[in-house]
């Protein structure tokens, strides 16, 4: 009994962390490209909603400063 | 009985750390065949390693026992301060209100809540908004509306505009359980107490990424941070809740929008600038997990990169380990966990594999893997004892070694390869599936 377990124990161990690694390399491809693709499709979508470029009626003053917060509701 | 469990299974994490002792004896008395320079000093290097990982793993469990020893209730308070809940929220529509009603239910007489609106383009104003004034028990809600800046820049705006003196930072997505403020309040009583880490639980564990990110919240992040805390050194205090005293957090400036880990750069200038931060394991915050695999990974990048970031900005103090040696111990601490930690666990598996398939030494591997898994399920043992968590959650430590560390410190390392590039990224949300 003196270690019979252990190649066999080994054999599985390593065919588990073969196959984890690939799996772990892998699901970080898939990450970065899914990633990518919904970056892609926010820009689009964003395009499309933009304003055209050209043709934009000028407002005076209408830009609000960044720096102001905003409304707080407290009642 | 508590604590008679307790001891028992403390007892079993000691027999297991045992049994790995011997497992590593076992290992030194194997005779090996390398002929190969490289896979000789390789494996030297690794050994060295491994003895490392023993330490640190004995170092967490004696320095959290010694944390546990001294950890006892603090008398309650004669006066309460008032606590300032600050709930930043974007595009949180369908849970703002459910997670506005838990905070009400919050046992704590001396408290408000401050919902920052961080520019969402759903209903989360509107629906925050509907719950605002005075409520039944004197707490008092408050939504503030402004442009879309982040995480940092909603937290800030609630800072600056909370009437309490200690602020209590969260997750629009998290819940807090009934006990946390009271608990973590009485921390304040010490002055050079400048922040409480709370105890972040899974609360979602409906498939195996969760159960496993349930059971790396109680043994990888509780454990650490409890060792830190009796040090009162915690050097991350999570995102989902953070208690501040305001007066610290304006002393050393706020949240800063440079790092995309806010929450370990706040952290990293108090501790840098002198302050104490503790752990309190009752202030309990629970939180949505990922459960898909693709989302966790979001998630780690994020992290990975956000916690390199800080390091690098506080770099400096890195190589100035006699003028600020405990300053300089915690960032070392943290490039170690970082990245030397999951580097050395991708080039340990792929090392011990090739060695497996050219000179057919598979043992070096399963000795390797099985010293760990002792190691983990040992260091699970004893924090779910601590946490009084479910027992069977201690056995997923076998999954965690064979599957789940693997995944993520391959995106920890890619992470680090990417920052390091200087490759851009982009906070990005997580889909969550609305358990809470």
């Amino acid at each position: 009994m003196k270690f019979d377990l252990i190649p066999i124990l080994s054999t599985i161990i390593m065919a588990t962390t073969i196959v984890t690694i690939i799996l772990a390399f892998g699901s970080y491809a898939a990450y970065k490209l899914r990633d990518r693709q919904r970056a892609r499709v926010g820009r689009v979508a964003a395009d499309e909603e933009a304003p055209p470029p050209v043709f934009r009626r000028y407002q005076r003053g209408n830009g609000r400063d960044s720096a102001v917060d905003g409304e707080d509701s407290g009642r | 009985m508590k604590h008679r469990y307790t001891i028992a299974l403390v007892l079993l994490a000691l027999g297991l750390v045992t049994l790995s002792v011997i497992l590593h004896r076992q290992v030194l008395a194997t005779q090996f065949v390398l002929e190969d320079a490289f896979v000789r000093v390789s494996v030297v290097v690794l050994f060295g390693f491994l003895v490392l990982l023993v330490i640190r793993y004995l170092g967490l469990l004696w320095f959290s026992y010694l944390d546990q020893l001294e950890d006892q209730e603090l008398p309650d308070m004669r006066q309460y301060p008032m606590v300032s809940i600050i709930v930043p929220c974007f595009n949180e529509g369908t849970v703002v209100q459910s997670s506005i009603r838990s905070l009400l239910e919050l046992d704590y007489p001396n408290y408000e809540i401050l919902v920052i609106d961080d520019g969402s383009t759903d209903d989360t104003y509107r629906k925050a908004n509907e719950m605002a004034g005075r409520h039944e028990g004197g707490a008092e809600v408050r939504v503030i509306r402004k442009p879309n800046g982040g995480k940092s820049r909603a937290l800030n705006r609630g800072i600056r505009s909370a009437r309490g003196s200690i602020v209590l930072c969260m997750d629009g997505d998290s819940r807090l359980t009934p006990d946390t403020v009271r608990e973590g309040v009485k921390h304040f009583m010490d002055p050079s107490i400048a922040a409480v880490a709370g105890n972040v639980k899974v609360i979602n564990r409906e498939n195996l990424i969760s159960k496993l990110q349930a059971l790396e919240y109680i043994e990888g992040l509780n454990m650490a941070r409890k060792a830190q805390g009796f040090f009162r050194m915690v050097n991350i205090i999570p995102g989902p809740i953070g208690m501040f005293r305001k007066s610290a957090l304006f002393e050393v400036g706020l949240y800063e929008h440079d790092t995309y880990a806010e929450d370990c750069d706040l952290t990293l200038k108090l501790l840098l600038a002198g302050f104490k931060v503790v752990y309190e394991r009752r202030c309990v915050a629970l939180t949505e997990a990922p459960e898909e695999l693709l989302d966790l990974l979001k998630q780690r990048y994020r992290w990975t990169r956000g916690i390199l970031q800080a390091v690098r900005k506080h770099s400096n103090l890195l190589w100035k380990p006699f003028a600020t040696p405990a300053n300089s111990l915690i960032l070392w601490y943290m490039v170690f966990e970082g990245l030397v930690w999951p580097a050395m666990n991708i080039f340990a598996n792929v090392f011990f594999v090739i060695v497996g398939i050219k000179y057919g030494m598979t043992e070096l591997l399963f000795f390797w893997w099985t010293q760990l898994t002792i190691l983990d399920i040992a260091a699970a043992l004893f924090c779910v004892a601590i946490e009084e968590e479910d027992l069977r959650l201690a056995f997923y430590a076998v999954y965690y070694r064979v599957f789940f560390i693997t995944v993520i410190d391959v995106c920890k390392v890619m992470a680090t390869l990417e920052e390091l590039m200087g490759t851009q990224m982009s906070w990005g949300k997580l889909e969550r599936k609305g358990r809470i």
